[in-house]
């Protein structure tokens, strides 16, 4: 309270000295933030390259089940023609041998190595071996079904002397689920140029004419100034993530760094493909903990593969990595870096000007803040940045081949405004069912939430207690369990739900067949048992904080039941029961896992989130999929706007 | 509802309401009917009380290990516990302070802050699960307990704000003017009056903190990848996997996670509505 009118620009002294800070600050961090993208750019693409030859020369070795192939010898070959030699310091497949009572491993040799040597376990190669045996530790350590990150088995280092990098990427070899050796390839890299002065200049002028700009120029213009940092944050941040992306996330989310392998064999010849085998393994789980490698049905099988390297075969076969092809996959960041980096350079400045403002009124009166910065801190983290990561995404492509992403400024929201023909599934159909889906169910959770709460609010009801107790069951019950209980329910001409529509005279109904209707109605009827509770209960409360007395003078008035309805209970209700409408839309509007667990999109039933959930997660149009968001996430802004505006129904709690 | 209610008026609810009932207890007695038969079939009888009976499920679930011998059940369920417990811990001591903050003072970026609240209940989680997964590799905190707990922390938080907030607004801005002149500082009232008033509220944002942690599993799946990190509805979920015919383990398992939950709901119900409907009656 004591800072209501601490909106005074700062004193003069003050404001040069944040000024002062604020400038070092930014610069400092941009210069680094530079730095070290230009540097993991270049680390990434040389981690990948390499875990892509370990990853490769151990399948290549598994087709053999555990002794080297032809192929193998033909894919160094191709390898040592591609690369640099200087820059491939090493690539090796060892057999770790067996382990003896004591757990120490013998017999570990070297199968195979891309130049030539082979036999007992070189000095050269025992770096390897004591991975391989960190990886058979691994295994067999009670960890038997924790499927291997990527990230475990790839080391960075830097060689010391000649400032240059040195990357290791190792890729288990396994066998009937036996971990039988381990592929390596050490590649290295130049040191990457780590002064970038014209650029951090730029940045640093631009960051200080902004600011100077913004801080005279644009007295209070609050709300303007946060749309910018957010749109600045929104263009740089999927600069910084890619990045990340790359080590990490398609790997885990079941891609495999071959992958690239394969695009850059595409790039020169069409039969190298076979060579390695471009169809990713998939994880399949089992109950009993263990995950297997499964490889997807009807596709091409090791042996097709061997057979496809035969034809190649020979001295002939041969892959050429395409060397415009490493280009053009990180090209697309290097072009008009420069250009967001000075726009967001731009945007920061301006928003220097309410941090400078917060920063002072924090300093005045800190107590009030101490109070709401942490949940703010950690909404900030956590929700904020990935939150607007995610929008920035949206103005991206994602490239599977070679896990790149493209600006692409507004292609993706015309994509999916304005879909062609060959897109199967419309927008705008799935955003009509989405209305659907959202009002049918909202309708009903109030209706039979309203109506059982009035049922239970009469003041002679018998068994009162018990009836709540049960009613609000399906509240309890997590969302999950009830998507894929009722599900089971739908399934089956003599299941659960035939079987009722059997009492009732009607005759079993093929559930979860390809009409939509068949599809949307156990959603619905699964979304409705699940949610008219939290209805009910809310408007209970507000039914029981309503005076009784009001009712009886009512009635010595002498109005009739729906009059005492509709002017005492309905505007008293009005209220409670607004808020928990526009937030039980919300959740409707976002109900995942009804959806996806129930009809799984089947009959064109999806919506709008289970559709973007689906074309990241399965089509792994990372863009696409957050515009998708963006878009939902404007349309329920814009509900929400609309309704506290016309209903005023948050007014007092916005205020 | 004054005068002698006449036999119909006190007959016809409940020819509402044991439907409703039934409808609602027949999914739960199904689930539990088909926990206590053998087989894994997916198909479900309707009538609850044929057929064999048999435990195997619960023993199943309960001594579920991988491969390799390690029991997973156990260090499965505290991990659920762990998180959801800490969870509710942290969401409800930053909602509350921030809550009170939110109701009583006046300051700059006040109203920023509310919206941005309310906004983030909006977000599509699609959205988020790379940017976080690539910040949670980033902080180090993949296959661990503590990232689990404070993405979910602040999932929950903003919802129990607005509900604490709204609350707060209720309780009487005197008793604080009256413990101020007595020589009370901020903190004190905060702690000594403020807390023990919301105690309802307190409770049910407690409720939904803990219920957030407890049923999630599509982040606990994409983040942890160590079966010995994994919470309990990330393995229940694959037990009802389209591929797998795991349906007796599935609803032993599903009884398990539910009961606590339940107990818990129940036990808070009283304050539920309180908590609930404060804020939004006083609007």
């Amino acid at each position: 309270m004591s800072t209501a009118g601490g909106l005074r620009p700062p004193p003069n002294l003050w404001r040069i000295v944040a000024f002062t800070v604020l400038l070092g600050a930014t610069t400092w961090i941009a210069t680094g933030a530079v730095t070290r993208w230009e540097r993991g750019l270049e680390e990434d693409r040389v981690i990948h390259r390499a875990l892509a030859y370990a990853r490769a020369a151990a399948r290549l070795t598994e087709s053999g089940r555990g002794t080297p192939t032809p192929h193998l010898r033909a894919f160094g070959n191709a390898v040592g023609a591609a690369e640099d030699a200087a820059d491939v310091l090493r690539m090796v497949v060892i057999d770790t041998g067996t382990a003896d009572e004591f757990g120490v491993r013998r017999d570990a040799r070297t199968l195979w190595a891309l130049d030539g040597t082979s036999g007992p376990v070189a000095e050269l190669d025992q770096g390897v071996a004591d991975k391989a045996n960190h990886l058979q530790s691994l295994f067999e350590d009670g960890k038997r079904d924790r499927p291997i990150r990527l990230t475990q088995l790839v080391e960075v280092a830097a060689e010391p002397d000649a400032g240059m990098l040195r990357v290791a990427a190792y890729a288990p070899i396994v066998v009937d689920g036996e971990l039988r050796g381990l592929a390596a390839a050490l590649l290295r890299l130049p040191a990457p140029d780590p002064e970038r002065p014209t650029a951090i200049w730029l940045l640093a002028l631009v960051v200080l004419g902004m600011f100077v700009g913004g801080t005279w120029l644009l007295p209070d213009r609050g709300v303007i100034v946060t749309i910018g940092v957010l749109a600045a944050l929104a263009l740089v941040l999927p600069v910084w993530v890619p990045s990340t992306v790359d080590k990490t996330v398609r790997d885990h989310l079941g891609e495999r760094a071959d992958d690239m392998l394969a695009v850059q064999a595409k790039a020169d010849t069409h039969e190298a493909v076979a060579l390695v085998s471009p169809v990713p393994d998939r994880e399949v789980w089992s109950p009993d903990g263990a995950l297997r490698l499964e490889r997807v049905a009807g596709t091409e099988s090791p042996d097709a593969i061997s057979q496809g390297a035969e034809r190649v075969g020979g001295e002939t076969a041969s892959v050429h990595i395409h060397p415009d092809v490493d280009n053009e996959l990180n090209g697309a960041f290097d072009s008009g870096v420069l250009g967001w980096a000075a726009l967001a350079a731009l945007l920061l400045g301006l928003c220097l000007l309410p941090v400078a403002r917060l920063l002072h009124n924090i300093r005045l009166d800190p107590g009030v803040y101490t109070y709401v910065s942490p949940a703010v801190i950690g909404l900030l983290v956590l929700v904020i940045v990935p939150f607007v990561t995610g929008i920035g995404l949206s103005f991206y492509r994602y490239h599977l081949e070679g896990n790149a992403y493209e600006l692409i400024g507004f292609g993706n929201f015309a994509e999916i405004l304005a879909p062609d023909e060959t897109a199967d599934v419309h927008f705008w159909w799935t955003l009509g069912v989405t209305l659907l889906w959202t009002s049918s169910n909202v309708i009903l959770h109030v209706t039979i939430g309203l109506g059982l709460a009035l049922l239970l609010n009469r003041t002679r009801l018998h068994g009162k207690k018990l009836y709540r107790v049960l009613l609000v069951l399906p509240w309890a019950v997590p969302s999950y369990i009830t998507a894929l209980l009722w599900r089971s329910m739908f399934v089956g001409k003599q299941g659960p739900v035939n079987s009722v529509l059997g009492g009732l005279g009607i005759s079993p109904v093929s559930w979860f067949d390809d009409s939509f209707w068949t599809n949307f109605i156990p959603n619905l009827v699964t979304n409705t048992w699940l949610g008219f509770p939290f209805m009910m209960v809310v408007a209970l409360g507000a039914l029981q904080s309503i005076p009784g007395s009001l009712y009886e003078a009512a009635e010595l008035d002498g109005a009739s039941a729906w009059d005492r309805f509709r002017h005492i209970t309905v505007p008293l209700l009005k209220p409670a029961l607004l808020p928990a409408i526009i937030l039980g839309t919300i959740w409707t509007f976002n109900m995942f896992n009804v959806i996806y667990l129930v009809s799984r999109g089947a009959g064109d039933t999806e919506i709008l989130i289970t559709e973007a959930y689906r074309a990241f997660h399965e089509q792994h149009r990372h863009g696409y999929a957050a515009a998708y968001s963006v878009m939902i996430f404007c349309i329920l802004l814009a509900y929400t706007a609309v309704t506290t505006r016309v209903t005023k129904a948050s007014e007092g709690a916005l205020a | 509802m004054t005068g002698k209610p006449s036999r119909f008026s006190q007959v016809w609810p409940h020819l509402i309401l044991v439907p409703v009932t039934l409808a609602v207890l027949l999914p739960v007695s199904l689930v539990l009917r088909k926990s206590l038969s053998p087989g894994q079939g997916f198909q479900m009888s309707m009538n609850p009380f044929a057929g064999e009976w048999s435990l195997e499920h619960f023993r199943e679930v309960i001594g579920h290990t991988a491969a390799d011998g390690t029991w997973l059940f156990g260090p499965q369920l505290m991990n659920s516990i762990i998180v959801s417990l800490a969870t509710t811990f942290v969401g409800v001591a930053l909602a509350t302070t921030a809550a009170y903050a939110f109701s009583r003072f006046r300051f700059y970026g006040r109203q920023t802050g509310m919206t941005m609240f309310l906004v983030t209940q909006m977000f599509p989680g699609v959205l988020m699960i790379i940017p976080l997964f690539v910040l949670m590799n980033r902080l180090n905190l993949l296959d661990s307990l503590v990232g689990l707990t404070l993405v979910y922390s602040t999932t929950a938080i903003p919802f129990c704000v607005w509900m604490l907030k709204g609350y707060f607004d209720t309780i009487p801005r005197e008793l604080e003017e009256s413990a101020i002149m007595d020589g009370a500082s901020r903190l004190t009232i905060f702690v000594k009056i403020i807390l023990p008033l919301a105690a309802p509220a307190i409770a049910v944002t407690a409720l939904f903190s803990f219920m957030t942690a407890w049923n999630e599993f599509v982040l606990a799946f994409t983040f942890n990848n160590d079966p010995l990190t994994h919470t309990l509805p990330v393995t229940i979920q694959r037990y009802a996997d389209p591929k797998s015919t795991y349906w007796g383990s599935f609803a032993a398992a599903s009884i398990i996670v539910s009961v606590p939950v339940m107990l818990l709901f129940y036990r808070l119900q009283r304050h539920l509505v309180a908590g609930l409907t404060a804020g939004g009656v006083k609007g």
